[in-house]
């Protein structure tokens, strides 16, 4: 353990903070999620109240004569949004169709496939001789996985998909159309959905390290215990107390989606943007990434030892 | 909403079985309780009739194409018991399907379209705040006035409770309550004023038993009509080859004889006529 010390007279290395946040807001930051649902949970208008613009289209069908989607046909849409001068480039992925069939065998495996076909990329582009200074990274951050609001248990094809979606990315679940449940419904319906996450081993985000100080462990504490978070999103804006807020109205009341007794929408914005962005950009390549680079090296080396073999 | 009223109600006594199937089993139960909690004491004829309702959740898991789907079905609500009848097919199938904003789902399709042909099945939509999209044919004819409703938008609610000088079945949210009687709030609020939900839903699986009934009954008749005539058709066929066999047959033999015949005929022409012929 090497002693600190203190210099005599101030030498000025401390604005290497600022030295480093000004390359960084130069160059910009990279973010890529992906939508895990089924059709009419509202992935893509959670996305657009999350970042609060139009970023993706609802994919579902609006007439009857359009054929029901065969196929998940994943990918990416790309934007940049600017605020205060940061640059954030978004990848939204969407998986549309998934879980619509009646036979749902193995939709994940396109979805793990997609996930393991972007570090897959860029472990080649960091092999690369001739390598880019900045490898763009389209590694997939964060996945938000959008739960029934059945009010029951997860279902065995919930329970399946995120245990293997936990493998190769960072999962976060979060319950859809959360509006449609009482808030006692609600509660008992994430103890069982905790239950269950425990039960069947399934590793979210975020995760405890043992470079975490005692703040952090408390504050994954604290996001693990509202962990799946009930969301409900909107496009659209509603009036209340004379104030603009995006909100749904139905029948009986109006949903106001930035109130934090309706719904833990406010909750997962600021976890997903404002508490936790830098660590799921972070753990997705110290991780996962490293991870699969490591499996990958390896089988590399095992093929390069077979070969005098042949 | 006026509704017509059951036509000489001869039919206390007559066992309807209502099958419900849905994801939602709480939901869906608690709305069936809701409607059959009350008894319908208007109608004289009906008043000693006994009501008994009775669920039976089970799990089942359609494999479809080796795939599972988990499906929550609640068995024989039997409204109005006779001990005489014992017809336990299903009347009708409320079919409780989550709305998605978009459409039905590739399995809600195809479900219906299975169930259909074997039962009347009669979508209802849960818990929506705006009627669109029926996009699924409802085979039952009679009532335009259900039609037109269709899908149902539901609320259920036994347990919540809210005394606002009197108590009200409702759903409480933190931006509102959603009371089930409320006709604004679901499409069978406020049936107890109006169309009694209890006469209607038992209008349409009346209308529904009937018409099944009669139709089985004529379909019966001209099945074993045809069934018979085919049976007559074959049984006269098969006769006449029959005889046309043995014609044949006894053909054979004759013509077999006569050649014997004219057999010993040459022989003995040859061996000289008569019996003395001796050399």
């Amino acid at each position: 353990m090497t002693e600190e010390i203190r210099a005599e007279s101030y030498v000025g290395f401390d604005s290497i903070t600022q030295q480093i946040e000004h390359k960084l807001l130069k160059r910009g930051f990279q973010f890529n999620v992906i939508l895990v649902g089924q059709t009419g949970l509202g992935k893509s208008t959670l996305i657009n109240t999350i970042f609060a613009s139009h970023l993706v289209d609802s994919k579902g069908r609006f007439t009857s004569d359009e054929p029901v989607r065969q196929t998940t046909e994943i990918q990416a849409v790309s934007h940049v949004i600017v605020e205060n001068g940061v640059k954030l480039r978004l990848n939204i992925v969407d998986t549309p169709g998934y879980g619509d069939q009646v036979n749902n065998e193995n939709c994940w495996d396109p979805i793990v496939k997609y996930i393991k076909d972007q570090h897959s990329a860029y472990l080649r582009k960091e092999l690369t001789a001739m390598r880019d200074r900045y490898i763009q990274d389209t590694r997939i951050h964060c996945c938000l996985y959008f739960i029934n609001p059945t009010g029951h248990s997860l279902r065995p094809i919930d329970v399946i998909v995120m245990k293997k979606l936990s493998e190769v990315v960072n999962v976060v679940p979060v319950i859809a159309k959360s509006d449609s449940l009482t808030p006692d419904e609600r509660e008992s319906f994430k103890e069982k959905i905790r239950e269950e996450l425990v039960y069947h081993n399934i590793r979210l985000y975020p995760f405890d390290t043992d470079e975490d100080d005692q703040e952090e462990v408390a504050v994954n504490e604290a996001i693990r215990a509202k962990v799946p978070f009930a969301i409900v999103g909107s496009d659209t804006s509603v009036i209340i107390d004379g104030k603009s807020v995006r909100g749904r109205k139905n029948r009986w009341g109006v949903v106001n989606v930035e109130n934090k007794e309706h719904c833990e929408f406010m909750d997962l914005r600021d976890f997903l943007t404002r508490t936790h962005l830098q660590d799921l950009i972070e753990t997705t390549a110290q991780i996962h990434y490293e991870a699969f680079r490591s499996k990958q090296l390896l089988a590399l080396k095992e093929g390069v030892n077979q070969r005098p073999a042949q | 909403m006026p509704l017509p009223k059951r036509r000489g109600n001869k039919v206390k006594g007559v066992q309807f079985t209502v099958m419900v199937v849905g994801l939602y089993l709480q939901i869906i139960v608690t709305w069936i309780w809701t409607c059959m909690a009350h008894k319908d004491v208007d109608t004289p004829d009906n008043a000693h009739a006994e009501e008994r309702v009775r669920i039976k959740p089970v799990n089942v898991e359609l494999e479809e194409e080796g795939a599972n789907y988990d499906d929550i079905l609640a068995e024989q609500s039997r409204i109005k018991r006779n001990p005489r009848f014992r017809d336990n097919r299903v009347h009708a199938l409320l079919y409780f399907y989550r709305a998605t904003g978009h459409h039905l789902r590739e399995i809600d399709i195809e479900l219906m379209r299975r169930l259909s042909p074997r039962v009347n099945v009669i979508p209802v939509r849960e818990d929506i705040d705006h009627h669109d999209i029926p996009i699924y044919n409802f085979p039952y004819d009679r009532n335009m006035e259900l039609r037109a409703l269709l899908p149902f938008a539901v609320i259920g609610s036994e347990e919540e409770i809210d005394v606002n000088g009197e108590p009200v079945r409702a759903r409480i949210y933190p931006w509102g309550i959603a009371e089930v009687d409320n006709p604004e709030h679901s499409d069978f609020g406020g049936y107890s004023h109006l169309p009694d939900l209890k006469m209607l839903t038992e209008d349409v699986l009346y209308e529904t038993y009937r018409t099944e009934k009669l139709s089985r009954s004529v379909h019966s008749d001209i099945r074993s009509l045809r069934a018979q005539s085919v049976r007559l058709k074959r049984e006269q066929q098969l006769r006449r080859d029959e005889e046309k066999r043995e014609i044949n047959e006894k053909r054979q033999e004759l013509l077999a004889k006569e050649e014997s015949l004219r057999n010993l005929e040459s022989r003995l022409a040859a061996q000289g006529l008569g019996p003395e012929a001796s050399y």
